[in-house]
């Protein structure tokens, strides 16, 4: 057992030692090994949060692609009733025309028939006439049998 | 219930919390020695003191001794109260 | 040369000075050479730090601080920013010192009495097998006991665990000197565990080293030689173990009573 200065030495050389130990090796390097530390769990949060907005894109652009999807079947289905509607409109304007057109085909022949039965009348009435004349023999006043001739001919 | 309570604030004193004081069973041999030893240290830096040589030198010495037991005794009860802990555990769990 | 001179040869310091200004030259020596080669390497260590992709090396020594760093986080209550880096030096430090146990024995006294041209001069060259060494760094750390305890449980509070502890409060003069042992124990136990511990490596390998020295003479040789080098091989890869197991225990200790100082009083 032999105590003697040196501890002395030695303590102080211990404490050197860990002030030095503490300035070029636990300092730079803990510090080194938190900000690795720090920069993984950051670069882990970074994945998962790109992973969350990558999922949430996703589930975005198919609710898009979706709403196009309902909103090209609307436009489908409109167009095809509307052009049923073309059709519908156009076979109600093209039976209106029809009878229109018959309408006034018919107009016309009616009056072609009126037409062609005052002709006859007149005819009948100047026939009439004509043969009281011959028969008769001598001119019939044709004012006086007027009254006559018209009921003649309304009854013809 | 308010027995083991009682028993196990004792040593509370003492010894420091669970994970330290497993690592205080690593000297529990030197340290016997060694509070002998510093009892003897002790002593004789009192009678330095008051100049009673050997009165302190011998008391402390021997209050050492009893100190150094009794400090194996408690970390080395502390094993044996984990170690029937455990036993206890176990068979709870059956 | 007696197989007891040889040993005492041995184990003697190469000092200077009187009485208590002794100085042990080779120990000095050698803990602050040691010492420095830690500093060195951390600086150059230092230049090359990388971040990303750490070397071979640097990977090596943040395992190393790692390891410290983990057993001060189970041990150590509280927080203190001086007790890692305290831990990591004693861990290396201690390392370091030891290992020169496992040098050959002869060898470094044989150069140095080459170099100085003295067949008589003293060399030892673990620092830890010197009690100096051992009882400087716990005292450092008793200090630092003493000194956080009265940092975190106050002057009163100190007082109190000297007067009522361990034996309540009938017996407070006794309990003053029980404390007082108690408190000393802490740093004698620590500085003795290491000492003794490499003291006793030395010893076997100076015995180890005798077997071919002394004992072989002539044919004999042939028989003691190999048996040396067997024991020798043996006994240093054990060795290895002890001494890390050392610095790992002396560190551990010194987190342990630093955390307990760093405790509230109760």
């Amino acid at each position: 057992m032999n105590i003697n200065a040196t501890l002395l030495i030695q303590m102080i050389a211990f404490m050197l030692l860990i002030w030095f130990v503490n300035k070029v090796l636990w300092g730079p390097l803990s510090k080194l090994m938190e900000d690795r530390q720090k920069r993984i769990s950051d670069g882990l949060s970074a994945a998962e949060k790109g992973k969350h907005e990558l999922e949430l894109a996703e589930n975005k652009a198919k609710e898009v692609l979706k709403e196009a999807k309902t909103q090209a079947q609307n436009i489908l289905g409109q167009a095809e009733k509307r052009g049923s509607e073309i059709v519908e409109d156009a076979k109600v304007k093209a039976t209106e025309e029809a009878g229109r057109i018959k309408a006034s085909a018919q107009a016309e022949i009616e009056q072609e028939v009126s037409r062609a039965r005052e002709e006859l009348r007149k005819e009948v009435a100047s026939i009439a006439v004509s043969g009281a004349e011959k028969i008769l023999g001598k001119e019939i006043d044709a004012a006086t049998h007027n009254d006559m001739l018209e009921t003649l001919v309304k009854s013809i | 219930m308010t027995e083991p309570n009682k028993k196990n604030s004792m040593p509370k004193h003492y010894i420091a919390p669970s994970p330290v004081a497993n690592y205080l069973l690593i000297g529990a041999g030197s340290m016997f020695t060694a509070m002998v030893i510093a009892g003897f240290i002790v002593g004789y830096l009192l009678d330095y003191l008051f100049g009673t040589m050997p009165i302190f030198f011998l008391s402390c010495g021997v209050l050492g001794f009893i100190g150094g037991m009794q400090k194996v005794r408690l970390l080395t009860k502390r094993l044996d109260q984990q170690a029937t802990q455990q036993k206890k555990d176990e068979q709870n769990v059956e | 040369m007696g197989t007891v001179e040889y040993i005492q040869h041995h184990l003697t310091n190469n000092s200077v000075g009187e009485g208590f200004w002794t100085f042990h030259l080779d120990t000095i020596a050698v803990s602050v050479l040691l010492g420095a080669l830690i500093v060195v390497t951390a600086m150059r260590l230092g230049k090359q730090l990388e971040t990303d992709t750490p070397g071979g090396f640097q990977n090596f020594v943040e395992s190393i601080l790692d390891f410290v760093s983990v057993n001060v986080r189970d041990a150590f209550p509280g927080h203190n920013p001086l007790i890692a880096p305290l831990a990591l030096t004693i861990f290396l430090w201690v390392w370091l010192m030891n290992f020169m146990d496992l040098i050959p024995v002869d060898l470094f006294p044989y150069l140095f009495q080459l170099v100085t041209g003295d067949s008589h001069a003293y060399l030892k060259i673990v620092p830890t097998t010197d009690l100096n060494t051992t009882l400087a760094m716990s005292l450092t750390v008793f200090v630092l006991i003493v000194f956080y305890n009265f940092k975190i449980k106050g002057g009163w509070g100190y007082a109190k665990m000297f007067l009522f502890h361990p034996f309540g409060k009938f017996l407070v003069p006794v309990n003053i000197i029980m404390t007082l042992i108690e408190e000393v124990s802490k740093p004698l136990s620590l500085a003795l565990r290491l000492f003794g511990n490499l003291f006793a490596g030395e010893l076997v390998f100076l015995l180890i080293a005798l077997i071919g020295g002394t004992l072989a003479v002539g044919a004999a040789a042939l028989f003691w030689a190999p048996l040396q080098v067997l024991l020798d091989l043996a006994w240093l890869i054990f060795h290895l173990l002890v001494i890390t197991l050392q610095a790992f225990i002396f560190m551990v200790l010194t987190i342990v009573y630093l955390g307990m100082a760093h405790e509230e009083a109760h």
